[in-house]
Order: C-alpha cells, then sequence, then structure tokens
C-alpha cells in the first residue's frame, strides 16, 4: 500500500488485468496448481466509478476480463485503483494488501489465497 | 462492508454458529471440566460454568465491536496494528497462535489416550495412536481436503447432542455420588476454567467476509455461547456425580461417566464423540493456522520459506511445522503426563487475548472515534478497562497455576515463546523489511518509467514525425 497513491483509470486497470490474465494462462503453475479452482471475481476500485470488472477462473484458467460487474460473485474485492492495479501489475502481493488493509474482500479467505497463489506463480515466472 | 452484495457462497447463520461452536468444543474441554470439579462440587458447578459464560457475553461482545470495524479474516492483525505499535501486535499475534499448537496436540494426546483406554493398550500404543492421528491430518490438509460447511454443522451437531444426551442420563441416573471439595477452595481458579471451556468460539470471526450480513456473526457468537453453556454445563454436573477424583485425574474421564451410567455401549459413543471434536479442532486448527502463517509471510513478516505451496495450493511448510510441532508436543504430554499444564497454557493464552481485544477496543474509541461501528460493546471505554484489567489478571493466575498448585513453569514457557518471537521481531524482521521495502520500490520505479514511456508514445504519434 503506497502513502500517496495517484488514482489510476478504468482504461489502465483493464489493461493491467488483461496482461495479468493472459499472464496466468501462460503459467503452466497456475494452471497445474488452480486446476481445481473455479471463481467468479468481482473487482471494484472504490475511487473510480467505472472501474468495475468481472474476472472469472474456470478449472484454473482465466476467462476474458468482462467490464462491469456480471452474475453472483464467489469472491468481491475492493480497493483503491492504484492499489488493485499494483496486485495485477505484479508490484504488489493481494494477501498482503489485503492484511494490511489496503484491499477488502468479501467471499472465502480460501478464495483469496488461490488469488494470491496465482499472482505469486506468475510474477515469480514459474 | 459498506455495499452489500450476494455472494454464491455465503455463510448462513447456522453455519456461522456451527462453526463457532465446533471450534470451541474442543476434547479438551474434557478435561478443563475435571479440573474444575476440584474446586466446586459436581451439582454446583453448573455457577462455574455459567458465570464464565456470563463473562465470555462481555468478550462476545468486544470481538463483535472489532469485527463490525474490521470484518475480515486478517482481522486480529488489523486492529492491533492500528490501535498499539505493529511490532507488538506482531508479537502477541505469533504468540498467541501458540495456543493452536497446544489445542491440537492435546486433542490427539486425549484422543490417543482414550482409544487406548477403550480397547485394553497400553501408553506406548497410546502414542501410537496419537502418532497416527496427527500424521493422518498433517496427510490430509497437504491434500488439501478439508470438512465442508455441511459436514461442520453436522458433526458439531452431533458432538452437542450427543454430549448432553449422555450427561441427562448421567443426572437421571447416576450412582452414588462421589465426594467433592467441601467448598470451593479457589473460586477464581473454578471460574478460569469455567471461561476456558467456551475458548476459541471467537474464532469464528475470521469468516466474516463469508457473511453478506454483518449481523450474523455477532448472532451466531451468541447462539454458540447459549449451546455450549447448556451443553457443558449438563455435562459437567454429570461429571460431578459420576466420576471420583481418580476417574477425573485421567485423561479421558468423559468416557468413564459415559461407561458408568451406560456400559461399554455408552463408552464406545463417547469416544465417537471425543474423535468427532478433534475433527473439528484438526479441520480448524490447521487450516486457520497455517493460511495465517503463509499470509504473514506474504505480508513479509515471516520468512519466504513459509509461503512454499504444493501442487493443491496448500502451504506445506506451515502444515508441516505445526503437524511436526503438535506430535512432539503430545508426545512429551504423553510421557510426562502433564496435560494439566496444557490447560493453563491455553487459558493463559486466551485470557491474554481477551484484555487485549478489551484494550484495542478501550484505545479505537478514541483513535477511532468516527469509524462506523454496525456493533458497539455496551460498556463504553469504562468497562472495557474493566475487561482489560479482569482478564490480565486471570491470564496472570492462569499462568501461575497447574490444577490445584502453584507452578511457573507456564508463565516460563509463555515468557520463552514471546522471548524467541521478541527476539525475531526485532532482529531478523527489520531486514527482511528493508529487503522487501527495496525490491518494491525498485518495481514501483520500474513501473513509473514503463509508464511513462507508454504515455510519451502515444503523444509523438500524434505529434507526427519531425523533419
Amino acid at each position: 500500500m503506497s502513502d500517496e497513491r495517484e488514482t489510476i483509470s478504468a482504461a489502465e486497470l483493464e489493461q493491467a488485468l488483461k496482461a495479468y490474465v493472459e499472464k496466468a494462462n501462460a503459467s503452466p503453475r497456475a494452471q497445474k496448481t488452480l486446476a481445481t479452482w473455479t471463481c467468479r471475481i468481482h473487482i471494484q476500485a472504490t475511487d473510480v466509478d467505472d472501474a468495475r470488472f468481472t474476472y472469472v477462473v474456470e478449472q484454473g484458467s482465466s476467462r476474458p476480463i468482462v467490464i462491469g460487474l456480471d452474475g453472483v460473485p464467489d469472491l468481491v474485492v475492493r480497493g483503491h485503483s492504484f492499489d488493485l492495479a499494483e496486485i495485477f501489475w505484479g508490484d504488489a502481493n493481494p494477501v498482503s494488501n489485503y492484511m494490511q488493509g489496503a484491499i477488502k474482500t468479501q467471499g472465502r479467505a480460501d478464495d483469496v489465497m488461490r488469488l494470491d497463489a496465482m499472482a505469486m506463480f506468475i510474477f515469480l515466472g514459474q | 462492508m459498506s455495499e452489500q452484495q450476494t455472494l454464491s457462497r455465503a455463510l448462513s447463520l447456522g453455519g456461522a454458529s456451527a462453526i463457532s461452536t465446533g471450534l470451541a468444543f474442543a476434547a479438551i474441554n474434557f478435561l478443563g471440566m475435571a479440573q474444575l470439579l476440584d474446586y466446586i462440587s459436581g451439582p454446583m458447578s453448573w455457577i462455574a460454568v455459567l458465570t464464565g459464560g456470563l463473562l465470555i457475553l462481555g468478550v462476545r461482545a468486544l470481538f463483535s465491536e472489532l469485527n463490525g470495524m474490521y470484518p475480515s479474516a486478517a482481522g486480529i492483525r488489523l486492529w492491533m496494528a492500528r490501535a498499539m505499535n505493529d511490532r507488538l501486535a506482531l508479537i502477541i499475534t505469533l504468540t498467541y497462535m501458540t495456543a493452536i499448537v497446544l489445542v491440537i496436540a492435546a486433542d490427539a494426546f486425549i484422543i490417543g489416550e482414550a482409544i487406548a483406554y477403550a480397547f485394553g493398550n497400553g501408553r506406548v500404543i497410546a502414542i501410537a495412536y496419537v502418532a497416527i492421528l496427527l500424521v493422518g491430518a498433517t496427510w490430509m490438509n497437504l491434500l488439501g481436503i478439508k470438512l465442508a460447511g455441511a459436514a461442520e454443522k453436522i458433526v458439531t451437531s452431533i458432538v452437542v447432542v450427543l454430549t448432553m444426551g449422555i450427561g441427562v442420563v448421567a443426572i437421571f441416573h447416576h450412582g452414588p455420588t462421589p465426594a467433592g471439595p467441601a467448598a470451593s477452595s479457589s473460586p477464581v481458579q473454578a471460574l478460569i476454567l469455567g471461561i476456558f471451556l467456551y475458548t476459541a468460539f471467537e474464532w469464528v470471526t475470521t469468516n466474516a467476509e463469508e457473511v453478506v450480513k454483518p449481523k450474523i456473526i455477532p448472532r451466531a457468537m451468541l447462539i454458540a455461547v447459549i449451546v455450549l453453556a447448556v451443553s457443558q454445563t449438563v455435562f459437567t454436573v454429570a461429571m460431578g456425580l459420576t466420576v471420583g477424583a481418580d476417574g477425573r485425574a485421567t485423561a479421558y474421564p468423559q468416557l468413564l461417566v459415559a461407561q458408568a451410567v451406560m456400559g461399554h455401549t455408552g463408552m464406545l459413543l463417547m469416544l465417537g464423540v471425543t474423535a468427532l471434536t478433534a475433527v473439528n479442532t484438526f479441520n480448524g486448527g490447521f487450516v486457520t493456522l497455517s493460511r495465517f502463517v503463509y499470509a504473514v509471510a506474504r505480508e513479509g513478516k515471516l520468512p519466504r520459506a513459509l509461503t512454499r505451496l504444493n501442487d493443491r495450493a496448500v502451504p506445506v511448510v506451515p502444515v508441516w511445522i505445526l503437524g511436526i510441532s503438535s506430535l512432539v508436543l503430545a508426545v512429551v504430554v504423553a510421557v510426562t503426563g502433564s496435560w494439566v499444564m496444557i490447560v493453563s497454557l491455553c487459558a493463559a493464552l486466551e485470557m491474554m487475548i481477551y484484555a487485549t481485544a478489551a484494550f484495542v477496543v478501550w484505545r479505537l474509541r478514541r483513535r477511532q472515534a468516527d469509524t462506523e461501528r454496525p456493533f458497539r460493546f455496551a460498556g463504553g471505554r469504562p468497562l472495557a478497562l474493566v475487561f482489560m484489567v479482569i482478564f490480565g489478571l486471570l491470564a496472570v493466575i492462569s499462568s501461575i497455576t497447574v490444577g490445584k498448585t502453584t507452578s511457573v513453569t507456564p508463565l516460563v514457557l509463555l515468557a520463552v515463546v514471546a522471548g524467541l518471537v521478541t527476539l525475531y521481531v526485532f532482529t531478523y524482521l527489520p531486514r527482511m523489511e528493508r529487503r522487501d521495502a527495496e525490491e518494491l520500490a525498485a518495481r514501483r520505479a520500474a513501473r513509473a518509467a514503463a509508464r511513462s514511456a507508454a504515455a510519451a508514445q502515444p503523444a509523438q504519434a500524434t505529434d507526427g514525425p519531425t523533419s
């Protein structure tokens, strides 16, 4: 979590998410370890009105990002646009931001951990 | 959480109540009941259990306020870090986590001893049972197998109903009442053990993000306290009416209660109940502690080795550490017969965390006076201070008492654990934090440069080539 956070636009956040999805699908470790994980995630920036996305992981594979909140989520991730962007850029990890209260979630802690695991595999290049 | 939303797998009031009850109702509670009966006679033991329950209602209100402010599995880290120095918060949290290792070890030991008693085996075989149980629990956790919500509800319901059923039969069909203590030699000790019977009910607050209505967790804790009060009052009284001092000094007094009134079948039934309590303890304990350690390590507060995941997304190192430390502890307890000490240690740690919660409520009422509180502790700052003092004193008393004797061993053991944690926090952790801060700064600088370059490119394209 940064002390002075800039606001990240919805377009830039979307780009970060799309890049994240590509990396997730290219990560053999994420595909293998999270092969049984299916989760519909709603991502909402608290400081940018139109920064709302739906990210669906099905059997470990990430589907293309949907703009807006689609369907009933298993997990909701909310936070400042910069804190969310840092997660999808790979600069900060989801659990660290979560433990420090920078992002808030609604849903099972197991799903937060798996989202974190995915980020770890992606950014360790596994 | 300000914005309400529907979740596909939201936790219901029933589910949350079962989790809260199941976490508190461990096999070690039966030893707590037996020790309590050393201070107060069976027919009067309900006074200690219910008085403990009344104080626990205050604890429930404290945790409800904090959980309302920080409805998160990371709640304990969040509210403590906002009320005190982060280093101190980390020392308290990591020391408190020892309680989970103690409970898992104690439950494994109790079940091992109970199985050995039921089938007429000796001490060595009992230790083998303990090892098998803990190796099995570790292996299942490494495979990522855990009890689903519905199964947890069924297991907890069976434990509560059968414990109460056997207790009621014992109360109405008991033989001659064994001699109890003439009068309570230490009402404070009886009260500590009365409170001990409810401890860990508050761990359900780590499920706060799974509910869609903030009131579910406080209500679930209330239901759990009532269920625990009724079921454990009945069984404590039953134990006092059926089992004498020698029986209560064993590691399986609950089997003797059932055996006294229902024979061998009753004893086997109670063995099943004891095993089921451990299912909840192992399930909740392993998952809670291993995931918490993983999260703190990812936060950069514990070594990175603890973040290693296996192919089932299970943090392997924390699970192995928990399994091995529980096994070593359980074997030490079995060999030395020092299970009474485990009760003292667990009680001291729980009283410490209750005193801490009271302090945090007291501090945050001033520091974060304007923060939204869906649930408010009715007594305000003055009563929070009273709770802090009461539980602080109870923590000290618990840590210098083993059974009916005064002993500083629990205090020394806790001081050693806290000392090691403090040493780690003030020597190794700062180096890790510096390294992480440098890495984050480098990543941010690289990111800022990349974004600046990306922003400059379209601008150059718009300007067109310069001749």
